[in-house]
């Protein structure tokens, strides 16, 4: 290649269809066809397929410029070389015609009806022609209209002929739709979402338009401007859209009709075709007559001037719309109209094979007699052909404009063909032409084959092989060599010996060893074969330089002998094809390891490539597996003990699924990973170590050469451990610390359980008490319900797992498997731990509880500390509460200073057992109730009482909640409430007896209380009377 | 404070409590009082019989009678010397006032036989000779009637009691005998005849010149010696 | 577990973990110590405590008087489980009787088999049993080689995949670098390095002291140590004793003439 030149020329020569190729770029890029085929009749038979021609031949045979008028058809598939021939032809005549040939080139150049009128009316031979009038029809119709116009004006055009036919579409034929249909078609056409849809981009109307506006861009114009099925198509969804719209009900009708009925639509579809020229004449101004009267004319004009026509139309569809005018004008035979004095004409139309098939009319087809076929496999089996088009074409890319008219100006005479000089690219390649050699730089002739043959079938074709091959591997090698080759293709299918040394080597990065693969798979021959020829050293088939020149590094090759040159490179190109397309290597490889490794190529090599890892196909399922295995791998060979890490840590991480040590990067679908391998031969590495440790050792590292991959396994898992082992014990920066709020929700469970009563506060809890065995306690107990409801949930299946947590945590368990209670306690590392829990006080704001970890396992224990955290305030509220209640009432009652001591309670007691006493002396009701039992709880208990009333007292002025948790779970409202309810009891007796003896104080009535004298003073009277009488009787008494 | 007023309550319990047994003893003193007074009534009566009895019959009881009388006016006084019946001193009082009358009754039982036996056989035997059987009937009577101690204070016909009656018997009885002009003779041989020890060999003419003519002829029996 | 019988119980971690507690109590009863690992009231099943305490002691790290158990070593000298590891590796291989030892003879017939151990997904195998009694003189059961697979992770002989043994004494052998001393940037000879190495890695040599086909735990070993830039592999076509490392496809094939020490 000529380096300076080329970066300006190649644009210009690569671009074949713009308006400014030149023709000496043309002659020197073209490559003598060889496949063509002449024929009369249209299709290809097996037959005709064995007499190909070359285009020369063709040439003497269309266009040898006699007196008879000629048509021939230049048929094939789209991009097939159609266009190229007939201007090759066309440039073969301007080189070769006698000078009473007026040659008439109708190019694609925009491929539109404009354009092509407008190069017809540029023709000098048409500028003069003294029909002004015509002349100026076809001016106007050529102008600019603009385009929203013009398609609103396409539209009503359809509508209106549609209208005013009476369903034959002018045919005279039969009719193609009813006349209701007809109507309900227009209906539905003139609906505004209907003509919305047609009007879109890409529809129908834009494609008609396209035919024949204007059209500025270099774009290979192809289509058919028609209504296509699908443009007519309507779904259920668009159906009931025109229902909610409102639309007519003839619309609706016919749409429901259209609704899943493809014949009815293609008839639909049909029908509006058969206007297409009609409207698009009506657009243009032009009348079916007007081209083909254009032609006539012109012919006329000719012949008085005693000159012959010969029209070359590269692309008929251009002319879309007026097409079968133009045709027939082009298929009249003069002989048929001596009268009218034409020149001869020779009219060389190409055409696709699918315009060709459905557009020709019937009588157009009849009057056909001959083709020329070009078929689209152009390079299939000519392999030198294919060689020497792209060496043409970068021969030329590397010659000055002035170079190439030169050639012209001697009529191209093929043993003058230019060659350029090399500036840079030496040694990549050449191809002969003659006795000159056509450098390939930046292609080899090895490469092209291989480009070629990765080509999909459909695009092998001399167009696409430009847009797809030539340009931008060129491009590539101007911008920057120490990059090419930068596009990957799929090296699938190669013996992979070579690409394994090269992703051995440790001392390259992957982009150079990706790029050194790469050339010489596709540039070479796919082997580290070195030999030496004329002094240069060739290895893998490329001369040492082009290494240089590319940037990339010379592997160690195997020496050979000078492989024997074949007859032609053909042959030696072949053969690399043919070993390329051997799908194995000399070891038949495993299936899966290739399957897996070819996905995984293709992840290395192309940038947006998302690696497969799902369930669904067999290749994947064995990456999925890579996945898998490479993690359990990793899980087995860390000794997580050693390096610090609790079991505990990393089953949680394990047991979550979706959670990964170690992911690939660029998946399509995203997982979870502490680290994720990179897309790069390192990684392919890996990948394959374990694809093989699974399907040729079948899960064991039994198999050949399996040390090698085993090393490099062992050497990654050794490079990345720090890095998993940093970030299992974190996330999103932060280190894990669920086992300290596991630790806080166990002491929490203590505390409420009445275990922790003898400690002042949380920072003088110990790490000993959690390794005591403290069952859920269910005696009665004085709390409060809030206290009884947390403390049950505490002792409920979280409080369990947090329990949990906190002995295997620092357990050291033989193994990764589940642990069970046979412990072995990390027992300083576990009481510093612990120890900085106990200094928090138990107390986590929120923003220290990790509530965002992601690791759901881990979660669980910070919410439920949270949980509990969130209760205490509420438990320890209503805790204060029923002591506060309970105080008031005993304040109300007793005078809490005074008991200071049992004694004191014991005193209190003794009075109200004195009351009750003396109650049941005086047969008092309300004492009746015996409330020995309750006394003679308190009288017991008088000791804990009083330590209650004090705790009571004391927790009133504790700030910290927790040190209040403590306070209170030595449960002083058990003896409080004892206490106070002896007191309310014996208050409200007392009420009552005070009530009652009101009112039998009431009911007593003492007697007057008379003194003495006066009370017995009769008695006494008479008892004196006595005492006389008495005397009397002594005094007579004798004695005995 | 509860204490306090548990204290109080006690206070107003224990002042029930007195209240109310004060009132119970109040109705309990009320009948003491009765009974003491039915019981100084009573034995005042008594005590007035036996001063009767004394004064009018000669009646004189034994040492034992005097002493028990006046320790039971003693009793009765010490009953009442705290102002108040002593209930205990009362139940005492009452049993030995019982006793007492029962001894009296006793004591007067036999007074009375003694006393009327002789009258009684003056009657069985000079009743006969009466002319008016009715008056003996009546002195008989009234013997019997004042043979209890307990009624001897009544008055029947509501004038005299029976132990004036008792009394005015004895004076008649004794009248009549007078009125009989009975020698001695004749009284000892009534008086044997009235005791059934009348023998033949005590009549003697006088004896039986005086039954002649008191018109007694009829009114004597012989009857035989029972041994 | 090194002198006498290998057993399961006694973990590297354990071990450790004992040593720690006696380093910071200075002077523990054995009772009390024991409750600390195995917290009586939750404890259940079988109790490992005197096989780790006796690891402890063959290690050098505690020892036993009367009744109570003191720190051999002072709590600066060993902090991490990296500074356990070199303790161990300098205690076991000064121990006079060590290449006696069980431990010592399984490690070095398993470490030997070169690829042979792939076949063995299990090493508790009935095969590997029988080879290894044979080649010990014992009778080796599967706790004894499930004891010493923890000590062989640990040490770092290889790398232990679910009962599977994996050659690699990349670890072992920095270690023992270290252990050796060497100066930075000083190149060895092989002879010298491979003599002075075998004070302390002997374990994982050839038996045959003749022999210069280096096994693959310790050729994976330099080949790691020279792809990480901790050593340089050198080949020198003048030296004459050349040892060669376990073949392979990967870089530096060539015999090894003598080792740059990079640090």
């Amino acid at each position: 290649m000529n380096k300076e030149i080329a970066k300006r020329r190649y644009k210009d020569v690569l671009r074949p269809d713009v308006i400014n190729n030149s023709q000496g770029d043309f002659l020197a890029t073209h490559v003598p066809m060889k496949n063509l085929y002449l024929t009369d009749h249209a299709e290809l038979s097996d037959q005709d397929r064995k007499s190909p021609m070359t285009e020369e031949r063709i040439y003497e045979l269309v266009l040898p410029l006699g007196e008879e008028d000629q048509f021939v058809l230049v048929k094939g598939p789209s991009g097939a070389g159609k266009s190229h021939l007939i201007r090759w032809f066309y440039t073969m005549l301007e080189l070769r015609k006698p000078d009473s040939e007026i040659v008439l080139f109708i190019r694609r150049a925009d491929n539109t009806l404009k354009g092509t009128i407008r190069q017809l009316i540029e023709l000098p031979e048409v500028k003069d022609l003294p029909d002004r009038e015509l002349y100026k029809k076809l001016s106007s119709a050529s102008t600019r209209i603009p385009e929203r116009e013009l398609k609103n004006t396409i539209y009503y055009h359809f509508v209106t002929l549609i209208e005013s036919d009476d369903g034959t579409a002018g045919n005279g034929e039969e009719r193609m739709i009813s006349n209701v249909d007809r109507k309900h078609l227009i209906t539905l056409l003139q609906n505004d979402l209907f003509k919305k849809r047609l009007m879109a981009e890409s529809g129908p109307v834009d494609r008609i338009y396209n035919k024949f506006a204007e059209n500025k861009s270099s774009d290979v114009n192809d289509e058919v401007a028609e209504f296509k099925c699908r443009d007519l198509e309507i779904d259920s969804v668009f159906r009931d859209e025109l229902m909610n719209a409102g639309a007519d009900q003839k619309a609706r009708k016919i749409a429901d009709r259209m609704v899943g009925d493809d014949e009815f639509v293609k008839k639909l579809a049909d029908y509006m075709n058969l206007f297409v020229e009609k409207v698009i004449q009506r657009c243009t101004g032009l009348e079916p007559g007007d081209l083909s009267k254009v032609i006539e004319e012109i012919r006329q004009e000719l012949f008085r001037q005693g000159k012959n026509l010969t029209i070359l139309i590269e692309d008929i569809t251009a002319v879309s719309g007026v097409d079968e005018s133009l045709l027939d004008a082009l298929l009249t035979d003069r002989n048929g109209y001596s009268d009218k004095k034409m020149c001869r004409i020779n009219a060389v139309v190409g055409s696709t094979d699918g315009y060709y098939r459905d557009k020709f009319r019937a009588n157009i087809k009849g009057r056909i007699k001959r083709f020329v076929n070009v078929p689209d496999d152009v390079f299939d089996g000519d392999q030198t052909g294919l060689i020497e088009f792209f060496a043409r074409y970068l021969n030329v890319i590397s010659l000055e404009e002035d170079t190439i008219s030169k050639w012209i100006a001697v009529k191209a005479d093929a043993d003058q063909y230019p060659v350029h000089t090399v500036t840079i690219g030496e040694g990549w390649g050449k191809y002969k032409v003659g006795e000159k050699e056509l450098n390939l730089f930046p292609f080899s002739e090895h490469a092209i084959l291989y480009l070629y043959n990765k080509q999909d079938i459909n695009k092998r074709n001399p167009r696409a092989l430009m847009r797809e091959v030539l340009e931008p591997y060129l491009a590539d090698s101007l911008e920057d060599l120490h990059r090419f080759p930068v596009r990957r293709v799929s090296l699938e299918g190669v013996n992979p010996d070579l690409r394994n040394t090269v992703y051995n080597r440790t001392d390259l990065e992957d982009g150079t060893k990706l790029r050194l693969v790469q050339f010489m798979y596709i540039w070479g021959n796919g082997t580290n074969h070195v030999y030496e020829e004329d002094g240069i050293k060739y290895i893998g088939g490329i001369p040492l330089q082009v290494y240089m020149e590319l940037g990339l590094p010379i592997i160690d090759g195997k020496e050979v002998e000078k492989p024997v040159v074949e007859h032609a490179q053909e042959k030696r190109a072949e053969e690399a094809q043919k070993r390329d397309r051997e799908t194995s290597s000399t070891v038949v490889e495993n299936e899966q390891v290739t399957n897996v490794l070819r996905e995984v190529d293709r992840w290395i090599e192309d940038v947006n490539y998302k690696l497969n890892i799902g369930a669904t196909t067999k290749s994947v399922r064995a990456l999925n597996d890579v996945r898998k295995n490479m993690n359990d791998f990793l899980y087995e060979v860390i000794d997580w003990l050693a390096e610090g890490v609790p079991i505990d840590v990393v089953n949680k991480v394990k047991e979550t699924s979706g959670a990964f040590l170690v992911a690939f990067e660029r998946q399509t679908t995203e997982s979870n990973a502490f680290v994720i391998l990179p897309a790069s031969i390192e990684s392919r590495k890996i990948i394959e170590a374990f694809v093989r440790w699974s399907e040729v050792g079948k899960k064991s590292w039994d198999f050949p050469g399996s040390t090698d991959y085993l090393y490099r396994v062992q050497r990654w898992s050794e490079h990345i451990k720090p890095e998993i082992v940093k970030a299992i014990m974190q996330y999103n920066g932060k280190t894990v610390n669920y086992f300290s709020y596991a630790v806080a929700a166990e002491f929490y469970r203590l505390i409420l359980n009445g275990y922790c009563k003898e400690y002042k506060n949380p920072q003088n809890l110990t790490p000993l008490l959690l390794l005591r065995k403290f069952p859920a306690v269910s005696a009665e107990n004085g709390h409060t319900k809030a206290w009884n409801d947390l403390r049950k949930m505490v002792n409920d299946s979280d409080g369990e797992k947090s329990r949990t947590c906190v002995l295997q945590y620092f357990n050291l368990p033989q193994g990764t498997a589940k642990v069970s209670q046979n412990y072995v306690m990390e027992y300083t590392v576990f009481n510093s731990q612990v120890k900085k829990v106990i200094n928090t006080g138990l107390r986590y704001a929120e923003e220290e509880l990790q509530l965002d970890d992601p690791v759901r396992k881990r979660r669980e224990y910070s919410i439920y500390l949270k949980k509990i955290q969130d209760r205490i305030e509420g438990v320890i509220q209503e805790e204060e509460r029923a002591i506060n209640s309970k105080l008031d009432v005993m304040r109300q009652l007793v005078d809490l200073d005074t008991l200071e001591e049992d004694e004191d309670v014991r005193e209190v007691i003794r009075e109200i057992k004195k009351f009750y006493e003396q109650a049941n002396k005086s047969h008092i009701s309300a004492a009746i109730h015996d409330r020995s039992d309750l006394i003679g709880k308190c009288q017991r208990n008088a000791g804990m009482i009083v330590k209650a009333i004090r705790e009571a007292l004391c927790i009133q002025d504790i700030v910290d909640p927790v040190e209040k948790l403590i306070r209170l779970s030595k449960d002083p409202l058990k003896d409080l409430s004892l206490f106070t309810e002896l007191l309310s009891t014996v208050d409200s007796d007392v009420r009552k007896t005070d009530q009652e003896i009101e009112k039998r104080m009431g009911n007593v009535s003492l007697g007057g209380d008379n003194s003495v004298e006066t009370k017995y003073a009769r008695e006494q009277m008479r008892i004196r009377q006595c005492r006389e009488n008495m005397e009397a009787v002594k005094k007579r008494h004798v004695g005995g | 404070m509860l204490v306090d007023d548990i204290k109080k309550s006690v206070t107003c319990l224990k002042r029930l409590d007195d209240a109310e047994s004060a009132e119970q003893d109040a109705a309990k003193r009320e009948k003491n009082d009765k009974e003491f007074a039915s019981l100084v009534d009573s034995f005042t009566l008594s005590i007035e019989k036996l001063s009767s009895a004394c004064e009018k019959l000669d009646y004189d009881p034994s040492d034992e009678m005097i002493q028990d009388a006046e320790n039971v006016i003693e009793m009765m006084e010490s009953t009442v010397s705290l102002g108040m019946v002593d209930e205990t001193k009362l139940d005492r009082v009452k049993r030995k006032s019982r006793e007492l009358n029962g001894s009296l009754s006793r004591e007067w039982g036999s007074f009375h036989r003694n006393k009327t036996e002789g009258i009684l056989n003056k009657l069985n035997t000079f009743g006969g000779l009466m002319q008016e059987q009715n008056q003996v009937q009546q002195f008989r009577n009234r013997i019997t009637e004042s043979r209890e101690w307990d009624g001897l204070s009544l008055a029947d016909n509501g004038v005299h009691t029976r132990l004036d009656l008792l009394r005015a018997t004895i004076d008649e009885v004794a009248h009549m005998e007078e009125s009989l002009n009975l020698v001695e003779e004749v009284r000892d041989f009534i008086a044997l005849v009235t005791r059934g020890k009348a023998k033949v060999s005590d009549l003697n003419e006088t004896i039986v010149n005086w039954i002649q003519k008191e018109g007694l002829n009829d009114k004597f029996v012989i009857g035989l010696k029972t041994n | 577990m090194f002198n006498g019988n290998m057993v399961t119980g006694a973990i590297p971690a354990r071990v450790f973990a004992l040593y720690k507690i006696v380093a910071s109590k200075k002077d523990i009863s054995r009772g009390a110590l024991r409750g600390l690992m195995e917290p009586e009231e939750i404890h259940e099943g079988t109790s490992y405590f005197s096989e780790i305490l006796k690891a402890a002691m063959e290690l050098k790290l505690v020892d036993q008087r009367d009744s109570s158990i003191i720190p051999i070593v002072p709590k600066e000298q060993l902090k991490t489980m990296e500074d356990f590891r070199i303790l161990a590796i300098r205690n076991l291989s000064n121990w006079g009787d060590f290449e006696n030892s069980q431990f010592y003879k399984c490690t070095n017939a398993i470490v030997n088999m070169d690829e042979k151990v792939y076949k063995h997904s299990n090493i508790s195998d009935s095969e590997m049993l029988n080879y290894l009694s044979e080649q010990t003189g014992q009778q080796i059961t599967p706790p004894m080689v499930r004891g010493w697979r923890f000590w062989a992770q640990f040490l770092g002989f290889g790398y232990i995949s679910d009962m599977a043994f994996l050659p690699n004494a990349y670890i072992f052998v920095k270690n023992v670098m270290y252990i050796m001393g060497l100066d930075k940037n000083a190149e060895y000879p092989m002879r010298e390095f491979m003599s002075r190495f075998s004070q302390y890695g002997k374990i994982i040599m050839q038996d045959s002291a003749a022999s210069k086909d280096l096994n693959i735990a310790l050729s994976s070993a330099l080949r790691e140590l020279h792809d990480n830039k901790e050593i340089e592999l050198k080949y020198g076509s003048d030296q004459e004793h050349r040892w060669i490392l376990y073949p392979s496809n990967e870089s530096f094939n060539e015999s090894v003439a003598s080792i740059v020490y990079r640090g």
